[in-house]
């Protein structure tokens, strides 16, 4: 059936989901254990043995064999530790950490249906399995596999069991069913059950045990086999077995008979029972998929009940597609709402007092959902951070390292967007640090009086707005001179130029600079620090490095909290309104005439306390008309672009600062140059958000087709650009809203914002 | 929402009828139709796909893309997608078209993508038998030649095809604007 295969792949897409939550839960824990073997959590032991039996269930559903066979002797060892037949060290830890890579990996496998070759994980299979398994003989403690099998009673007996439930059995998640059906499997099973207790239908509470049984039981089996049965449920019955012979026949009168496979005491109780089981073995059990029945065997059942229950899981599984649609659905209420809004401006003032009340709520109610729907896309950067430990632990052995990782932070949460592009360059950088950032070998540490250990730290943390992710190691720290060297030699500078130790470190970010001596497979496959860069600004972040020689070398990652909303700056440019990113808006301000120059080819710099900082004419670049061409008259926001240079760029004044919310430009049409989204206003108007390095990489264009200039000159305004564009004609008229009270034109040197 | 159970409604409609080699066979009359909606620009009428319609609205505000060829009417806002509008008589070379509240922008779906095209008014909508569709003839580097994809006559008036995958996807190869970018199809 198709549609049967359907639902197995979904299942299985959520199955895989889960494991990789699961084993980052693993990873997390692990790594407590690797920096505290002492002193174990026995509660991480529980966690770790529950993620693996979690995976094996799974597996087992979907006949993932592989899979299933390694996590058996996996689950099996980490069940020993838990009941702490074996101690742990430091040894036993790094196996665990290798046992759960190859669980990673067969994971993996398993995903993309492939199967990994056997002896790539034997032996740490075999370690495991010598663990696990091979001190079994010497190990004291009952066993209830290897006690069921040397019993020493033979030959058949009769057990007369009567079993009477507490009211409570069936609200501690028992079921009697499973009970019956697993003595059923121990040999010739007779059951009565008596129903005396039975109240009324209107006296009836669903969750309770009325029905009592009596069991005629002819076996091989012994006492404790039968005994085993009922183990967990104990407490919560009477229970009697006696033996009689085998052909005793002692008769209830005052009982009926009542077929095992329908037994009518489960039924009734059998809906509201079924939630709280689930939930109670969910978290033991294979993963909660709904239609496949879970794996284990159902005498299993109470068992998982019975142990120690797992943290409750107080969260829900969402597609981010429904995420997607609520948060797009906020953004067109808060547009809708600042519509209305202004509409309220136009009414007569007595009703405008009236309804600016209740504006004024519903704009709080409106701010607060989006802000509560902004926080279900946040996730914490954990599980970014999580897969960081194995890559280290690789790295460091492929290079013939010792390092050591300390995370903190990782709680620290950010969109989920951001989360998603965030693993590559955070990767990336790593590899940096530990390939480039630490010294060759331990020896070479201990040659420069520093322990041999290196350590890397990565932690993230929230900062004013944004997310400050910092990857900072103990190291060599940059080489200067042979950056520099380095730089000179690719052309990335020029031999005379002098640079602060700043800008030399800056270089390393710089297109097509590698400084290691030789390619290794690990960092420098012809892609650096400037894709990492690339990648960053491109998410509308930044990074920058500090460093000092010989003390090691700190990478910080600044990145915005979401990459759904942006904090904005409204521009108006002739009729034309344009969103600049307020985190690229150094300062705004209005030149005086003096301060105006021009180059010879033909590009208008503005000196600014000393610095000579580029004009980016909007105007022209964009033909808009009617646009205040002389930039004493207009204003100059001054924005920093890639690799921290700054621009200014030419506006007639500014509207006020917005949060927008970002929508794609692309999906329906392609992408313009100089601009990288758009966005809607209070006025149901697109706006454009520019794209501060592409208006400057298209200035830089116009400046080389022309070096005549315009300052006073109108006219050339328009054939500067390619032939196919036209002026921006607005061909109705509209009303002209402002979104925000409009700034002063008066303002000189208007502070905007100051970046930290 | 509406509009697109509609739409949903629509297409199965489209699946069933052109799939020739299912049990639809027994019904070629059925099969052999297409309905169109026609609009004006100038003198001329013009039909799109009944199928591709997305919605008619009248022309409101845009705002203008910088850069962009003259056809190219900007962007509006189409209830949270940003939707780009074309002017259908300036694309076909004739100039722009001076917009009012009595111009109308069809919303119609082209592969993936949502566009809008400025015309004069919706006249109507019609039942096609494909056998009556016929070919455009061979002119000169018309542009008319290549953007549509048949002609037909209705009560004495011609109505031409638009095959708007054409007209709209591939307009960045006249202007090179975008010819740089790698379409992911």
């Amino acid at each position: 059936m198709s549609t049967n295969d359907f639902d197995l792949d979904q299942f299985k897409a959520t199955y895989f989901e889960e494991c990789a939550e699961l084993l980052i839960d693993a990873e997390t824990r692990l790594a407590d254990l690797q920096h505290n073997p002492e002193n174990v959590d026995a509660e991480d032991l529980n966690a770790i043995f529950r993620v693996v039996h979690s995976v094996k269930g799974g597996a087992g559903a979907f006949s993932f064999d592989q899979l299933v066979g390694f996590a058996h002797i996996y689950e099996a060892l980490l069940d020993r530790m838990r009941q702490g037949q074996i101690q742990i060290t430091e040894e036993i830890v790094s196996l665990l950490l290798t046992a759960n890579d190859i669980l990673t990996n067969l994971i993996q496998a398993a995903q993309d249906g492939i199967s990994v070759p056997e002896e790539d994980f034997v032996d740490v299979k075999n370690k495991l399995n010598l663990l696990a398994f091979g001190e079994d003989d010497s190990s004291p403690v009952e066993d209830t596999e290897t006690t069921a099998t040397s019993d020493p009673d033979k030959g058949l007996k009769k057990y007369l069991i009567s079993f009477i439930p507490k009211p409570e059995l069936l609200q501690h998640a028992n079921e009697p069913l499973l009970l019956v059906r697993e003595m059923k499997g121990l040999g010739d099973l007779t059951t009565t059950v008596n129903t005396d207790r039975l109240p009324n239908i209107q006296k009836l509470v669903s969750d309770e045990a009325y029905f009592s049984w009596n069991f005629e039981l002819v076996s091989e089996c012994s006492l404790n086999d039968v005994e085993e049965v009922f183990e967990f449920v104990t407490e919560d019955c009477e229970l009697e077995i006696t033996i009689a012979s085998p052909d005793d026949t002692s008769d209830q009168a005052d009982t009926q008979e009542v077929s095992e496979t329908s037994p009518p005491q489960t039924s009734a109780p059998e809906k509201s029972l079924e939630t709280t089981k689930e939930q109670a073995v969910a978290a033991m059990q294979a993963p909660t998929i709904p239609s496949p029945p879970p794996p284990a065997a159902p005498g299993q059942a109470p068992a998982a009940a019975a142990s120690p229950a797992a943290p409750r899981v107080s969260s829900i599984r969402v597609d981010l597609d429904r995420v997607d649609r609520l948060v797009n659905m906020v953004g067109e209420l808060v547009i809708t709402q600042a519509m209305l809004r202004q509409q309220v401006d136009n009414l007569p003032p007595e009703l405008a007092a009236f309804m600016a009340k209740g504006f004024e709520d519903l704009g709080m109610h409106t701010r607060e959902i989006q802000e509560s729907v902004m926080a279900v896309r946040m996730q914490p950067v954990k599980s970014v951070f999580a897969r960081i430990p194995r890559l280290v632990r690789e790295l460091a052995a492929k290079l013939g390292k010792k390092v050591e990782l300390e995370t903190s932070g990782e709680h620290t949460e950010v969109d989920k967007t951001v989360i998603e592009q965030l693993s590559d360059p955070l990767i990336h950088m790593i590899r940096n640090s530990l390939d480039h950032g630490i010294e060759e070998t331990p020896e070479d540490r201990i040659k420069v009086g520093k322990p041999e250990l290196a350590i890397v730290n990565l932690s993230a943390e929230h900062r004013s707005g944004r997310i400050h992710i910092i990857v900072t190691d103990d190291g060599r720290g940059i080489n200067r001179e042979r950056v520099k060297s380095k730089a000179i030699e690719k052309g990335i500078i020029s031999a005379d130029e002098h640079l602060s130790d700043e800008a030399i470190d800056d270089l390393i970010f710089s297109p097509g600079f590698s400084t290691a001596e030789e390619v290794t497979d690990v960092s420098g496959r012809g892609v650096g620090m400037d894709v990492v860069r690339r990648n960053i600004s491109n998410l509308g972040g930044r990074i920058s490095v500090q460093s000092r020689p010989g003390k090691g070398t700190k990478f910080v990652m600044s990145l915005p909290l979401t990459l759904a909303v942006l904090d904005g700056m409204v521009v108006a440019v002739g009729k034309e309104k344009f969103i600049i990113s307020l985190t690229s808006i150094i300062e705004s301000l209005r030149p005086a005439k003096t301060e105006l120059h021009k180059l010879s080819n033909g590009a208008d710099v503005v000196s600014l306390r000393g610095e000579y900082i580029r004009l980016v004419r909007l105007h022209r670049l964009f033909n808009i008309p009617n646009a205040q061409k002389d930039p004493s008259k207009a204003l100059v926001v001054v924005v920093e672009i890639e690799g921290g240079k700054q621009v200014g760029i030419l506006v007639d004044e500014l509207l006020g600062q917005q949060q927008v919310v970002i929508k794609s430009l692309e999906e329906n049409y392609d992408p313009v140059d100089g601009i990288s989204a758009a966005t809607i206003l209070g006025n149901g108007m697109v706006a454009l958000i520019l794209d501060v390095d592409g208006l400057d990489a298209m200035a830089r264009q116009v400046n080389h087709r022309s070096d005549r200039n315009d300052l006073e000159n109108e006219n050339t305004d328009t054939t500067l650009l390619s032939e196919n564009s036209k002026s921006l004609i607005q061909t109705a008229d509209i009303s002209e809203e402002k979104v925000d009270i409009p700034l002063s034109k008066e303002t000189q040197n208007l502070e905007v914002m100051e970046q930290n | 929402m509406q509009n697109n159970s509609l739409v949903a409604q629509e297409n199965k409609a489209v699946t069933s009828t052109t799939d020739a080699d299912g049990t639809e066979l027994a019904l070629p009359e059925d099969s052999g139709q297409e309905q169109f909606i026609t609009f004006t620009v100038g003198e001329q009428e013009y039909g799109v796909d009944i199928m591709s319609v997305r919605e008619i609205k009248g022309w409101t505000e845009t705002t203008l893309l910088p850069n962009t060829p003259d056809y190219m009417r900007g962007v509006l806002n189409l209830r949270g997608v940003i939707v780009p509008i074309f002017d259908l008589r300036c694309r076909f070379g004739l100039g722009e078209t001076e917009a009012t509240n009595l111009h109308v922008i069809v919303i119609i779906a082209v592969k993936d993508r949502m566009v809008g095209i400025l015309v004069d008014t919706v006249s109507d909508i019609l039942t096609i038998s494909n056998s009556d569709i016929r070919d455009v003839p061979k002119m000169e580097t018309l542009i008319e030649e290549e953007y549509l994809s048949g002609l037909v006559t209705i009560e004495g008036r011609m109505v031409a095809l638009l095959n708007q995958e054409r007209l709209f996807d591939t307009q960045a190869i006249e202007t090179g604007i975008s010819a740089s970018l790698t379409e992911e199809t």
